[in-house]
């Protein structure tokens, strides 16, 4: 298996690496920039412009080592992890509310503290979830998933545990971008429609519930149906975001002279981050960052297209779902075509969790794609 | 070894890449409508939280003399800012100690005021080295922000002139746009002109509605002020602060105001104060010192209101100069009042021509004048004279002084007020009297202000009170002129002549009232004096108060007010190029005469020295050496010239045009530059 490492790269593994490293190094750039005035300003970080970059830059180099590692090991060592990873992530979504190691931020639960590094869970939990499943549905006969007992209540039955985990985190988005990316997965892996459906349908209650249960969560809905008018209250980050994106225009002020950073547009760093970017890089940089997020789902899902065997490509299915759908999410957030959740925008918003899981989900999925040119080259080379 | 793949997984892939695909230009449709559709209405709202429209307010307008000379200016300076909750300790101990350095005081005073969390001014308006210096070590800081040590422009005030005017031109506090808040004089009275209309310039503002960057140079330097011309001959002003202030040494007096005013048209050429000031060190200076003493202070004037009693008697035809008036000795029981009227014991007469009984200022006279007339008649002229009113000159302070209705005068009211005890007077009112003595009986309202202009030159109409009103006949202010020249040719104001030129005036001498203890004051006095010059053709009038001489040095009106005046009246009457009278010899020819004789005689020669007669010696046409003498002694040596005086700074001269030794034929102006000595 490791033969076809040295030989040179495949164009489509390059590619990935290319754009992933174009979207983390403009998402360093986009966080100093959305960082830096606050930073100065702050007596808490010392006054530090250079604060929420140094760390980042930390975690992206990181991030690119743990990409090379996953580069070169074998996927299909994966396999024999997919269990204890999942136990692990499970283990680490419940740390979240032990005392001394849960890390309490924007009165929510979802992060660790360990060794002076704060983590969160969430994020290592999608690609958990999506080894465990590929390995899951990849072992199960086609008749096994396609059966009520064999294949569909067992896969919803582990999935629901761990979208409770996070759903009592407050972490609304997480746990929408968790179960959009494994009902992809089964719908890719050949679950019957009706059960598909069914979960859906049994989806919304359940949303509605959530939603009436508190206050707040209603209040944030009405806000995302007319920002402007709740602009003061829950309406104001959309709001502010809106009128980001709005005033970049087509060309955007240019790099560095965005003003929605000065305190206007919170989280500006973070969930944010893209508001910030279209107003600084336009409407043009907008179409960049989509294209390039839209090349690397389309490259990852015609990877699993192409594998000879269901694991990889399950598991580049679900990888690409793990990049694409949180961005698709974070993008509709922003722009106002969904509800205001926390989430962070891949590879570009800054937070630790999400660059190393992602890149490292990268890492495999340019592994993946070493094989499929190693194992599909003959058979082309027969047709 | 996991499955095959099937045929629907293929299908099912194929149907998610189309899904998001889709979804991908769902959003990408999504960001071209607010990127491009609803552009417009967001970069308007972006612009309305981003650009704060800050009042700038502009650089405060200059006030000028009539000159043109400075008196008052605006200058940039900057002005060290704090943002103490931003800045951490160490860069709040870092800004203490270079300022311990630059400015000399103790750091600790620094750090004590960077305690709070407010932002604020540590220094304000220093000099551009302590800027530049200053600068250098914020930029060393390494602050990453420039909202939190900053040096912002700011306006200071500047007085040029130092002393010169200073009760009059008043001062400024600094408010946020630095030295720009008039509280005192023209700076208060024209505040809002000088201070300019604020302009509105966009600043960029964060969320929290701080200034982004500090307000630009620019903006300040454009959008100045009105510019204020005063009537004020700075010149006149320091000749007339100078003497006054020698005067109040010499005398060892409390106080002396002295008010010089352009007859023809109510212009105040000079108000000086004595004591007073440097504008430049306000701060330090003890606040006695500010007080406008020419409107401030109100005092019985003593025999300068035996003027306005002689004018009212002859306006109303009652009087006549050559009728003999009887001076009953110098002591005159008088039935209305328990002691005797007494004249001064150097003025005891017995039968006297009235207009001598004048010119020695005769206590017995004035009251058998003022008998002659109703308390009405008196105090209706009085107060046409503007004595006891308020002239609304508009520097505040100002006050009324005392003139009581007719229904209020008791007892001997009708004796003590024609001969000028218990009313009371500023030096303005009086001067301003004399003014319309001199102006053939029309009063006019004085005036400090020239003229006002906007930055870009274009005057500005001011809605400022210009009263005129007749107060006596032309012929009555023409017959009391030549008695105030009687006064001084042979009365008790001699030391107010001015050689070549003929003059007239008043003295006075009162009792002092002291306000505080509400009583008259034993062996105290003030000295005054009023007058106006040349007769013939009366351009200049002055008033000059001392308060409190020592009696042992002096305590007459004649001796100690009058030189005063002589020193002003002669000043200004060289530095308006007033030509000096061809007739110096008065009293035989009757005034009429001497005006017609005098405008006959003016007509050719008004350009030339007087003695035209005389072949004038070749030394006299030369531009005499002026290097090194004061301003005094300048106008004492050009005395006899007809030239028009233009003078430049204070001290002495130190440079002259046209040089010395050059013929002063056909030259009119001399150009003299003044500056203070070394060694002060």
């Amino acid at each position: 298996m490791s033969v076809a490492l040295r030989r040179p790269a495949p164009p489509s593994a390059t590619a990935l690496f290319v754009m992933t490293l174009a979207l983390v190094s403009l998402g360093l750039v986009m966080v100093y920039s959305t960082s830096g005035y606050i930073d100065a300003g702050s007596s808490r970080l010392g006054h530090d412009a250079f604060f929420h970059l140094r760390r980042q830059v930390r975690w992206v180099l990181l991030g690119l080592g743990l990409l090379f590692v996953m580069a070169r090991m074998d996927y299909e060592r994966l396999k024999k992890f997919a269990l204890p990873i999942l136990g692990l992530s499970l283990l680490l979504l419940f740390l979240c509310y032990v005392p001394g190691i849960g890390h309490k931020a924007n009165g929510q639960w979802r992060w660790i503290r360990l060794f002076g590094f704060t983590f969160q869970p969430s994020e290592f939990a999608k690609l958990a979830m999506v080894i465990f499943m590929a390995k899951t549905l990849s072992e199960l006969r086609e008749d096994e998933i396609r059966s009520f007992m064999g294949g569909f209540l067992p896969a919803t039955l582990i999935t629901g545990v761990f979208l409770m985990a996070i759903v009592m985190e407050e972490d609304l988005g997480a746990t929408f971008v968790l179960s959009v990316i494994v009902w992809l997965m089964w719908f890719v892996a050949g679950m019957r429609i009706p059960h598909l459906l069914s979960l859906v349908c049994a989806a919304i209650p359940a949303f509605l519930f959530f939603i009436l249960s508190s206050p707040w969560r209603l209040e944030r809905i009405l806000a995302f149906l007319n920002p402007e008018k709740y602009r003061l209250t829950h309406g104001m980050q959309l709001d502010q975001s809106l009128i980001a994106i709005g005033s970049g225009g087509i060309f955007g002020r240019g790099l560095g002279e965005g003003l929605q950073k000065y305190y206007f547009l919170v989280e500006g760093h973070t969930d944010f981050i893209f508001s910030n970017i279209a107003e600084e890089l336009g409407l043009i940089g907008c179409t960049i960052i989509l294209l390039l997020f839209m090349a690397i789902v389309v490259v990852g899902l015609s990877t699993a297209h192409r594998m000879p065997d269901t694991f990889g490509s399950l598991l580049a299915c679900g990888l690409a779902l793990m990049i694409g759908i949180p961005a698709m999410v974070n993008l509709a957030v922003v722009s106002g075509c969904m509800p205001t959740t926390g989430l962070p925008l891949p590879l570009i918003s800054y937070g630790g969790s999400q660059i190393l899981i992602n890149m490292m989900a990268i890492g495999i999925l340019m592994n993946i794609v070493y094989h499929r040119c190693k194992t599909v080259d003959p058979r082309r080379k027969r047709a | 070894m996991s499955r095959p793949l099937e045929r629907t997984h293929h299908r099912r892939l194929t149907i998610v890449v189309a899904l998001l695909l889709l979804c991908f230009l769902g959003l990408m449709l999504r960001l071209v409508y607010l990127t491009v559709a609803l552009h417009p209405h967001y970069r308007d709202r972006a612009d309305l939280q981003h650009r704060n429209a800050t009042e700038v307010m502009p650089r405060r307008g200059e006030i000028f003399d009539r000159e043109g000379r400075a008196m008052a200016v605006s200058v940039l300076c900057e002005s060290l800012y704090v943002n103490c909750s931003a800045a951490p300790r160490d860069v709040r101990e870092e800004v203490a100690r270079a300022c311990e350095e630059i400015f000399g005081q103790p750091a600790e005073g620094y750090l004590r005021r960077l305690q709070g969390d407010q932002r604020i001014p540590l220094v304000r308006r220093m000099e551009a080295n302590q800027a530049n210096r200053l600068r250098a070590v914020i930029q060393g800081l390494d602050l990453g922000s420039i909202d939190i040590v900053y040096l912002a422009p700011e306006t200071r005030r500047l007085y040029p002139m130092e002393t010169v005017g200073a009760s009059v031109i008043g001062f400024t506090r600094p408010d946020h746009t630095g030295d720009n808040e008039g509280v005192a004089g023209i700076e208060f009275l024209l505040n809002d002109l000088l201070r300019g209309r604020a302009a509105s310039g966009e600043a960029l503002q964060n969320a929290a509605l701080q200034p982004m960057e500090p307000l630009g140079l620019e903006i300040l330097t454009v959008t100045a002020g009105h510019q204020v011309h005063l009537t004020i001959d700075s010149v006149i002003q320091r000749v007339a602060e100078d003497a006054l202030a020698e005067t109040v040494e010499h005398f060892e007096a409390d106080w002396g105001t002295a008010v010089v005013i352009d007859i023809p048209t109510g212009d105040v050429l000079a108000m000086a104060s004595c004591p007073t000031f440097d504008l430049n060190q306000r701060a330090s200076e003890p606040e006695e010192s500010k007080r406008n003493c020419a409107i401030m202070n109100a005092i019985e004037p003593g025999s300068i209101m035996k003027v306005f009693t002689f004018a009212a008697a002859m306006e109303e035809g009652l009087i006549d100069e050559e009728e003999i008036i009887d001076c009953m000795g110098g002591i005159w029981y008088h039935p209305a009042r328990s002691r005797p009227i007494r004249d001064d014991r150097s003025h005891r007469f017995h039968l006297l021509p009235l207009h001598e009984a004048f010119a020695f200022s005769s206590n017995i006279a004035t009251v058998q004048v003022a008998d002659r007339l109703t308390t009405e008649q008196l105090c209706e002229t009085y107060r046409a004279f503007g004595l006891g009113q308020r002239t609304d000159i508009g520097l505040p302070g100002e006050r009324t002084g005392t003139l009581r209705r007719p229904s209020e005068w008791w007892g001997t009211d009708r004796i003590s007020i024609p001969i000028g005890q218990a009313i009371s007077v500023t030096a303005l009112q009086t001067a301003a009297a004399m003014a319309a003595i001199g102006n053939g009986g029309v009063w006019q309202q004085p005036n400090l202000i020239q003229r006002v202009e906007d930055a870009a030159g274009n005057e500005v109409a001011l809605d400022l009170p210009r009263e005129r009103r007749s107060v006596v006949s032309s012929l009555t202010a023409r017959r009391m002129a030549a008695l105030l020249e009687e006064a001084v040719e042979i009365g008790t104001g001699t030391e107010a002549q001015i050689e070549g030129y003929r003059v007239g005036g008043k003295t006075g001498t009162a009792t002092r009232y002291d306000e505080d203890l509400g009583q008259y004051m034993e062996n105290s006095y003030v000295a005054t004096f009023t007058g106006l010059a040349p007769i013939n053709d009366p351009r200049i009038a002055c008033a000059v108060f001392v308060s409190n001489p020592n009696r042992r040095i002096g305590h007459y009106g004649g001796e100690v007010a009058a030189p005063v005046f002589r020193e002003i009246m002669e000043a200004s009457l060289h530095i308006l190029g007033i030509s000096a009278d061809p007739l110096t010899v008065a009293g035989e020819a009757p005034p009429e005469v001497v005006i017609e004789a005098a405008a006959r005689l003016e007509a050719p020669t008004s350009s030339d020295t007087p003695q035209i007669n005389l072949p004038p010696a070749e030394s006299d046409h030369l531009m005499p050496n002026l290097m090194g003498l004061t301003m005094r002694e300048v106008t004492q040596r050009l005395t006899t010239r007809d030239l028009l005086l233009r003078f430049q700074g204070s001290g002495r001269v130190v440079s002259q045009t046209p040089v010395a030794g050059t013929s002063l034929r056909g030259v009119s102006r001399v150009m003299l530059v003044f500056e203070e000595s070394e060694g002060g």
